[in-house]
C-alpha cells in the first residue's frame, strides 16, 4: 500500500533535519502540578512578541523614517491603507499588552520562587528581555515623528547625556548630529526595527532553551507537584486561550479606543506640555524630588539599580525554600517595589498641568504670613538693567511653561501675571525658594529646579517678576530724550526701529502708495485725518475704540517712552499731498473696517499647502484658537462670521473634504474682510495651521482622523472576530458531543 | 498521564479529552491565522488597485510649435502619490496637424516601459533600452515592441493644448490603462 503523502513528506524531512526530535524537546514536557493558567504569561509574552515583529514589520510596508513624511506616512497608513488602523493599533496596544504581560510574568516568577537554583540562567536572560523591552518603549514613540516622538527624543537623548563619564559619546551615538533632527530619526529608526528584534530574538532563545532545560518549577506545595501534566496540549490548550483572548482584546482597544494623533512635530511650538508614556511615568516622578546635578539619579541611577537588584536577585536571596509565606521578607521587599512604581505610575496620571496634585492644599498658604513684594522703583539705572536681564533670563527659561499675559494658558504652569496678581501676593522669598526648590512647595511638581542660575540671575528674574506685577514692563534700551539736529526727537529713531520690530510694519505701510497690505498706509492715512499726539496713543492701546471692528492688536503693553517714541517717529514721516484717489481709498478702506463684509468663499488659489495633508491635534488646536482666532471669531464680533457652528456651504461630513473647505481661507485669508493671512511664517506654522483645522472640524462634528479606507470598519470587524469565536465554540462543542455519542 | 486513566474506560474518555483539547487548538490557531492573516493581506495587496482620475493638464505652449513635426512637450503635473504629492514633469510627443488637431503620444515604450526619443535624421522613434523603433504615425517597424506606440486623451481648446496623463501596461498588445 502506498504510503500517504504527508508521511513521505515527514520521513523525508525527518532522515534530514531532527524535525521531530525537536519536537519532542520543545513540546513534550511534565508539568510538576500539571497545566495552569498562572503559566500562561510566558507565552503571551511571546505570542505578543510575534505580534509585535509581524505588525511591525507590516507597518514597514508604508511608514518611512523621515523627518518631512513619517507622520504623513503613518497617517496615510491609519486612515488611508485597508485594515491599517488595525495593524497600527495591534503594533500600539500590543506594546501596552507587552509591558503588562512582562510585569506581570516577572511578578509570578517572583512570587514562585522560580529564579532560584538551577534556573538562574532563565532569570538572567528574562531580566536581560526587560531591559530590551524597555529601550522598544523607548524608541518606538519617537518614531512617528509628532509633538509626542519628537519630545520623546529631545528628552530622552539629553538623560542619555546626563550618563557619567559615556554620556556625550551616547549621546553622540544616538544623535548623530549637531540637532536632534534626520540622522537622529534614522539612527532610533535603526535601533528599534533592526537591532533590537535581533538582539531581543536571540535573547528570547535563550531564555526559552535555558527554560526547557529544567522545565516548570511547579507548585511549592509538595502535596500539589505530585500530580503532572503534559505540556502538550494541556498546557498549550490554556496558552492558546489566553493568547486568543489578549488578541481580541487588542482588537477591540485598536476598533474602541485607537492611538491619538498628536500632530507633527513644531520645535518652536512652546504651546505643547511633553508628558512621558505611561509606562515611563513612574521615573519621570520618581527623578523630582532630585534636584540639578542629582536629578540623573533619577533618570538613570533609578533605573539602573532596579536592573541591578533584579540581575543579582538570584545570587542575593539563596534561600531554597519557594513558598511565599516562608519567604516574608522578600516578598514584602518586592510588594514595597511593586506598590512604589504604581504608586509613582498613578501620581503621574492624575497631575494637572499646573503641576499641582488634585486636591493639594491651596497655592499659597505657606506664603501667606510672609512680607509682599516691595514696590520698585524703576527709575533706578542698576535696577532696570537688572529687569532688562531678568527679561531675557524668563525669555530663555520660563516662557517655555509660563505665560505673563495675565490671561489662562494651556501651558503646563500657570499665568505668572496671574500668579502675582493673587492676594497675598507671593514675596521675593518665597518665588526664590520657588525656583531654588519648587518641590519645597508644590511636592510633584514637575517644574525643575532652578539652582544653577546664580544669585544675580535669581535677583534679575525676581526684579522683572516684581516690574511685573506693578504692570509696568520695563524699557530694554532707555530711550534718550534729546532733541536731535534736524529739530525731531531723537526718539523718532527708536520709534522706527520699534516700528520695524514690534509688528507694525507687518501691517502697514509708509511708502504714501497704496498696498494691499491688513492696515492703511501711515502716511496716507495721516495725510487724510491728521490727528493729533492723543489720537495716536488712543489708537495704539485700544485700537477698537476708534473702529470697533478693527483688527488691530492693542499695544498697550509698550512702556510710555515707547509709545512716545512711536509718535515722534510717526510725526517725522512726511505728509505729502495727494490724489483724492488715493484719499478716497483711506476713507473707504476705514469704512470697511466699520461694516465688515461678509466673507464670501474661499480665494481662488489652488495651491496644495501641506497644511491640509497633516491630521492635527484638535486639543492644542483648541489652545492655538484660543490665542489667534478667538480675537475676531467670537459671539461679541456680531459682523464676523462664528465657527461653531460653520457656515453651511463650508461643511462637508468628510474629514478631508472639509480641510480642503477651510484651508485656503486659513492660509491666505482676505484682505476683504481684513483676516490675515496665516500661512506667513511670522503667524503659524503649518502644523498648527493643521491643529487648528483639526480643532474646527471636532467643533463642527467631524473627526479630522476619521477612517477613509478601513477594509472592514474597526467595530464591526471586532464583533464579527467574536460572532466567529463563539459560533466555532458552539460547533467544535457539537460536534464532539455527537461524536462521543456516536461511539458509545 | 495521569493515575485515574489506568482503566480502559478512563484512558479512552482521556484520549478524547486530548482529542477535544487538540481541535479546540487547532480551531483557534486557524481563527487567530484568519483574524490577522486576512488584514494583513488585503493592507498589502488592496491598495494596489486604487487609482485616483488625473484630470486634463495644460500644455503650455502649443500654439507656438510648428506643424506636422515631431515635438516634445512637457508638463507640470502634480502627482499624487499614497502619501506624497510631488510636481512631476512628463513628457509627451506631439504632432500638431491643425491649429485645432494633433496626435499626442505617451513618451513611454510599449515595450518595458523606458522614454521613447525622436530621431531627426532618421524620422523615427527609437527606444534606447531594447531597440523598438516606430514610424511618425506611431506604428512598430521592429524590435521587441508589441504594440504602437501609446496615444494620450487631449482637447484643444482656445489654441491651448491639454492632455490627460495616463500610464498604460507595457508587454503587451492590448492597450490597458492602469
Amino acid at each position: 500500500m502506498k504510503k500517504p503523502f504527508l508521511s513521505k513528506l515527514n520521513t523525508w524531512v525527518n532522515e534530514r533535519f531532527p524535525l521531530a526530535k525537536f519536537l519532542v524537546w520543545s513540546l513534550h514536557e511534565e508539568i510538576p502540578g500539571g497545566a495552569s493558567f498562572s503559566y500562561t504569561l510566558g507565552s503571551a509574552a511571546l505570542f505578543l512578541f510575534m505580534i509585535q515583529v509581524l505588525t511591525g514589520l507590516w507597518q514597514l510596508f508604508y511608514y518611512v523614517p523621515t523627518v518631512d513624511h513619517a507622520y504623513e506616512s503613518l497617517t496615510y497608513l491609519r486612515r488611508e491603507v485597508p485594515f491599517g488602523w488595525l495593524i497600527h493599533g495591534l503594533h500600539y496596544w500590543g506594546a501596552t499588552a507587552f509591558t503588562v504581560v512582562v510585569g506581570l510574568h516577572v511578578m509570578r516568577v517572583f512570587i514562585w520562587g522560580a529564579y532560584k537554583k538551577p534556573r538562574e540562567m532563565v532569570w538572567l536572560a528574562g531580566v536581560s528581555l526587560l531591559f530590551l523591552t524597555a529601550i522598544f518603549m523607548l524608541t518606538g514613540p519617537i518614531l512617528p515623528w509628532d509633538k509626542s516622538g519628537y519630545w520623546a527624543a529631545k528628552v530622552g537623548l539629553n538623560i542619555a547625556a546626563s550618563t557619567p563619564l559615556i554620556g556625550s559619546l551616547i549621546q553622540a551615538f544616538l544623535q548623530g548630529s549637531a540637532q536632534v533632527g534626520q540622522v537622529t530619526l534614522s539612527r532610533i529608526f535603526l535601533i528599534h526595527v533592526a537591532l533590537l528584534p535581533i538582539i531581543m530574538a536571540l535573547m528570547v532563545m535563550v531564555h526559552l532553551i535555558a527554560f526547557r532545560q529544567f522545565g516548570s518549577t511547579g507548585p511549592w506545595n509538595e502535596q500539589k507537584r505530585k500530580k503532572t501534566g503534559y505540556f502538550w496540549p494541556d498546557q498549550i490548550f490554556k496558552d492558546v486561550l489566553v493568547a486568543f483572548f489578549i488578541l481580541l482584546l487588542l482588537i477591540g482597544l485598536s476598533a474602541f479606543s485607537p492611538a491619538s494623533y498628536t500632530g507633527i512635530s513644531d520645535p518652536t511650538d512652546v504651546t505643547y506640555a511633553p508628558k512621558p508614556e505611561w509606562n515611563f511615568l513612574f521615573i519621570y516622578q520618581s527623578l523630582k524630588p532630585f534636584k540639578g546635578q542629582w536629578e540623573r539619579i533619577g533618570t538613570l541611577g533609578i533605573p539602573m539599580t532596579i536592573l541591578l537588584i533584579l540581575l543579582s536577585l538570584p545570587f542575593i536571596d539563596r534561600d531554597e525554600k519557594r513558598n511565599p509565606l516562608q519567604r516574608i521578607f522578600v516578598m514584602s521587599c518586592g510588594a514595597i517595589f511593586v506598590g512604589f512604581i504604581l504608586w509613582m505610575t498613578y501620581t503621574g496620571f492624575t497631575m494637572n498641568a499646573d503641576g499641582v496634585i488634585q486636591g493639594q492644599s491651596s497655592f499659597y498658604q505657606q506664603s501667606s504670613s510672609q512680607l509682599t513684594l516691595l514696590p520698585l522703583d524703576s527709575k533706578d539705572v542698576e535696577q532696570r538693567q537688572s529687569i532688562a536681564q531678568g527679561r531675557k533670563l524668563f525669555y530663555q527659561d520660563c516662557s517655555e511653561c509660563h505665560t505673563i499675559n495675565g490671561k489662562q494658558n494651556g501651558l503646563q504652569g500657570p499665568d505668572l501675571l496671574m500668579v502675582l496678581s493673587k492676594t497675598p501676593a507671593p514675596t521675593r522669598d518665597w518665588i526664590k525658594r520657588q525656583l531654588i526648590s519648587p518641590q519645597q512647595h508644590f511636592a510633584f511638581t514637575p517644574m525643575p529646579s532652578f539652582n544653577y542660575l546664580g544669585e544675580k540671575d535669581i535677583t534679575s528674574l525676581l526684579d522683572f517678576l516684581q516690574a511685573l506685577s506693578l504692570k509696568e514692563p520695563m524699557v530694554i534700551n532707555p530711550i534718550p530724550k534729546k532733541l536731535s539736529e534736524d529739530g525731531h526727537l531723537e526718539s523718532y529713531k527708536a520709534g522706527k526701529e520699534l516700528f520695524r520690530t514690534i509688528g507694525c510694519a507687518g501691517c502697514h505701510t509708509v511708502t504714501g502708495q497704496s498696498m494691499d497690505t491688513l492696515g492703511p498706509d501711515l502716511v496716507q492715512a495721516l495725510s487724510v485725518r491728521r490727528p493729533d499726539r492723543q489720537w495716536l496713543k488712543d489708537q495704539m492701546v485700544s485700537p477698537n475704540e476708534h473702529f470697533s471692528n478693527s483688527i488691530m492688536p492693542s499695544y498697550g503693553y509698550l512702556h510710555k517712552d515707547q509709545i512716545t517714541a512711536l509718535m515722534d517717529y510717526l510725526e517725522t514721516l512726511e505728509v505729502k499731498s495727494y490724489s483724492p484717489s488715493s484719499v478716497q481709498k483711506v476713507l473707504s478702506q476705514e469704512k470697511q473696517n466699520e461694516n465688515f463684509q461678509q466673507y464670501n468663499g474661499p480665494l481662488a488659489q489652488e495651491d496644495i499647502t501641506p497644511a491640509n495633508r497633516i491630521v492635527g491635534e484638535w486639543e492644542h488646536g483648541q489652545v492655538l484658537y484660543k490665542q489667534y482666532c478667538m480675537i475676531c471669531h467670537n459671539p461679541d464680533r456680531k459682523n464676523i462670521p462664528s465657527l461653531t457652528p460653520i457656515r453651511r456651504d463650508l461643511y462637508r461630513d468628510n474629514a478631508d473634504d472639509f480641510v480642503q473647505q477651510i484651508d485656503p481661507i486659513i492660509q491666505n485669508g482676505s484682505p476683504r474682510t481684513g483676516m490675515p493671512a496665516f500661512k506667513d511664517p511670522q503667524m503659524l506654522a503649518q502644523a498648527q495651521i493643521a491643529d487648528i483645522e483639526a480643532y474646527i472640524l471636532h467643533v463642527n462634528g467631524v473627526d479630522r482622523t476619521q477612517i477613509i479606507n478601513p477594509g472592514i470598519k474597526p467595530k464591526k470587524f471586532f464583533y464579527m472576530i467574536g460572532v466567529i469565536f463563539i459560533v466555532m465554540s458552539v460547533c467544535i462543542g457539537f460536534f464532539c458531543w455527537v461524536f462521543s455519542m456516536l461511539r458509545r | 498521564m495521569n493515575e485515574n486513566a489506568k482503566t480502559p474506560d478512563n484512558k479512552d474518555k482521556n484520549i478524547d479529552r486530548r482529542n477535544f483539547i487538540k481541535i479546540i487548538i487547532g480551531g483557534l490557531s486557524g481563527l487567530m491565522a484568519l483574524s490577522l492573516g486576512w488584514p494583513m493581506m488585503s493592507y498589502v495587496f488592496k491598495p494596489l488597485y486604487q487609482k485616483k482620475y488625473q484630470g486634463f493638464v495644460k500644455v503650455s505652449g502649443f500654439a507656438f510649435i510648428p506643424e506636422n513635426i515631431v515635438t516634445n512637450m512637457g508638463f507640470q503635473f502634480m502627482q499624487e502619490d499614497s502619501f506624497f504629492k510631488l510636481d512631476q514633469v512628463h513628457h509627451v510627443w506631439v504632432i500638431k496637424h491643425a491649429a485645432d488637431r494633433a496626435t499626442v503620444y505617451s513618451s513611454i515604450c510599449t515595450h518595458l516601459g523606458c522614454r521613447v526619443d525622436w530621431q531627426v535624421d532618421w524620422q523615427k522613434f527609437v527606444c534606447p533600452c531594447h531597440g523598438s523603433v516606430f514610424s511618425a504615425d506611431g506604428k512598430v517597424v521592429s524590435g521587441p515592441a508589441p504594440r504602437p506606440m501609446d496615444t494620450l486623451l487631449h482637447k484643444i481648446e482656445g489654441g491651448e493644448l491639454y492632455v490627460q496623463w495616463e500610464d498604460f501596461k507595457s508587454g503587451v498588445p492590448q492597450k490597458i490603462e492602469i
